[in-house]
């Protein structure tokens, strides 16, 4: 029961990061009892937040909802957590108590400070980005799906498979699910053997064992390789019968020699 | 066909027909607003949704026999919906122009904080791994006219259903509305066109929290509006929050249950387990519990979970068992799947 207490308190710390809601959530719920309690809705959302926290780090839930739901998601509990609407309760309970729209509106913009100096914004975390196809995958995926699509096309391949990184195995049946794949993300649906190994071989950063991961690409009846791999390198690609057709950013796209025959 | 016309059918299949059929659920309340109209019929379409795509897994049916009967039934609420207003519209409904009088200054500021938002999420892409599967289930099935039949990492026949997935099957809610708005390619819905929508539904469900805390005071309700869009804008301190699931990745199931269906959860919980009175069916309720298993995995625990906590309330308050077993079925669906989920 103490591993699971101390779990919840990992998975707290872990959820609000380098953030300082919490800490305006403490203060707002304690806000609102003291001043505002008498208020049947105030009276609610806190008995409903101390419920939540309840269940939370109750050893006994925490099992049951960790059983359910798995321990690396149990942070998906604080989603109940009214964090939001709690905070912005008691600002505009607090707001509302004056009189003065001007002093509403100047109390309103230190409101708004001290929730971006204790939260982060999602524009700087680099959360967007622009893309260009409409699909809005990366796109350097986008042109390695592009590129090997025409080359099937004009070999008029109709099934074909393609083995690339993780970073590719994640987008490129986004973007096209005519594209089969040796395996997806985190190497999951691994169609045999080889490719396993591949995705393995893949998996270790420099040094990288290209000869392995053409042999096993070739015996896992990959027909199309992408690869970021140094010139000086690609030998160990090619004799294995992989030809490279194109590239795109640091990719070496390849298709498999007999199939382009 | 062009984006102008997908864009169209995108308003029609994911504004006006869950607004329209979402009048059939709010008989019960007078002079329902056209928000409130919105929110019931998404409860609708997401618990239509989940309880048509089950039975066509387990029966392995097409995708587009899904895409006809979802089309026919919801099109068809849409239609009663449209009748049922138009034979029963309120003549002490207050004017358009008396409602906008009462907008409050905040209001406006909130509302301009979230057109923001609102652009930002179309105009910009956030690439999420976590497309592998939630988007690539969508493209997959689009690709093979099948419910998963096929793996979405990979192409190839699955040998055996993803059981944390398959109940939950919100990918294939994507590819369904992908078919019905023109045959646009499901990323191009899922990163541009579910997004902005499902942002607006999030900020209705808050607004109706407001609406409820402040029933009197437009400007309060302005405030709050406006306070909370400014906390989801500034909650990117970690990746685990909602309010970063609302503004970076609002097309997969899982964030749409975080910044959608709990708000509107809490909410319809707020206004119908704990007033003498509600304004509200149960069946709102029940339809949240079932559209929540739609959305994720997650959902099948989260909202029966918070739906729970507002029935502990309710039995403090009112000491009713009767209505207390009125609630516990509204958890019905989820007590269901939840079973099922633990014995695949």
């Amino acid at each position: 029961m103490k591993a699971y207490f101390k779990w919840s308190i990992y998975i707290w710390q872990l959820f609000w990061g380098s953030g300082y809601h919490q800490y305006l959530l403490l203060i707002a719920a304690a806000y609102l009892f003291l001043f505002h309690r008498k208020k049947r809705s105030v009276r609610q959302v806190l008995a409903y937040t101390l419920c939540v926290l309840l269940i939370f780090f109750f050893p006994l839930t925490a099992k049951v909802i960790v059983f359910c739901i798995g321990g690396n998601v149990y942070w998906r509990v604080l989603w109940l957590l009214p964090t939001v609407p709690v905070i912005a309760l008691a600002a505009t309970e607090f707001l509302r108590s004056l009189h003065s729209r001007t002093a509403q509106a100047a109390l309103l913009l230190v409101c708004c400070a001290v929730i971006a100096v204790s939260g982060r914004d999602m524009i700087s975390d680099n959360n967007y980005t622009k893309a260009s196809n409409i699909q809005k995958v990366p796109d350097d995926v986008a042109q390695i799906c592009d590129r090997i699509t025409a080359e099937a096309e004009a070999d008029g391949l109709e099934n074909y498979r393609v083995v690339g990184d993780e970073y590719l195995a994640s987008y490129l049946r986004v973007y096209d699910p005519s594209v089969q794949q040796a395996y997806g993300r985190w190497g999951r649906g691994v169609v045999n053997n080889s490719c396993r190994h591949v995705y393995h071989l893949m998996k270790n950063e420099e040094p990288r064992n290209y000869r392995r991961i053409a042999r096993f690409a070739k015996k896992g009846k990959c027909d199309f390789l992408v690869i970021s791999v140094p010139e000086e390198k690609t030998q160990k690609i090619e004799r294995f019968g992989y030809v490279e057709i194109g590239q795109v950013g640091t990719y070496r796209i390849y298709q498999l020699e007999s199939v382009q025959e | 066909m062009n984006l102008i016309g997908n864009g169209l059918l995108a308003l029609v299949w994911l504004l006006a027909v869950p607004t329209l059929s979402g009048v059939l659920f709010l008989q019960k309340k007078q002079n329902a607003s056209g928000i409130e109209c919105l929110l019931a019929g998404y409860l609708f379409l997401f618990s239509l949704a989940e309880l048509l795509t089950l039975p066509m897994i387990y029966f392995g049916l097409a995708l587009h026999v899904l895409v006809i009967c979802y089309g026919v039934l919801t099109g068809a609420a849409a239609l009663l919906g449209a009748v049922h207003l138009a034979r029963h519209r309120s003549a002490n409904r207050p004017a358009f122009s008396a409602r906008l009088r009462g907008i409050s200054p905040f209001l406006i500021a909130a509302l301009a904080i979230i057109a923001a938002q609102i652009v930002i999420v179309t105009l910009y892409a956030h690439f999420d791994a976590d497309d592998a599967l939630y988007v690539a289930t969508g493209t997959t099935a689009v690709e093979t006219d099948s419910i998963f039949r096929y793996d979405a990492y990979t192409g190839k026949l699955y040998e055996q259903l993803p059981r944390r997935y398959v109940l939950s099957p919100f990918p294939i809610f994507l590819a369904v509305v992908s078919q019905l708005i023109g045959g646009l390619h499901p990323a191009v819905v899922a990163h541009t066109i579910l997004p902005p929508i499902f942002l607006v539904c999030a900020y209705c469900a808050v607004y109706q929290i407001a609406r409820k805390w402040f029933p009197d005071d437009s400007g309060a309700r302005g405030i709050f509006l406006f306070l909370t869009a400014f906390l989801i804008w500034f909650s990117a301190y970690t990746v685990y929050t909602a309010g970063a699931f609302q503004m970076v990745r609002l097309w997969q199931g899982k964030a749409v249950l975080a910044a959608f269906l709990l708000p509107l959860t809490f909410w319809l919980s707020s206004s119908i387990l704990l007033e003498e009175k509600p304004a509200y069916s149960r069946l709102l309720l029940f339809m949240a519990d079932l559209g929540s298993c739609l959305l994720s995995s997650m959902g099948i625990i989260l909202t029966p979970l918070l739906i729970g906590i507002f029935l502990f309330l309710e039995l403090l308050r009112f000491r009713s068992l009767k209505r207390t077993a009125l609630g516990i079925a509204c958890c019905l669906p989820s007590a269901v799947l939840g079973i099922v989920y633990l014995l695949l």
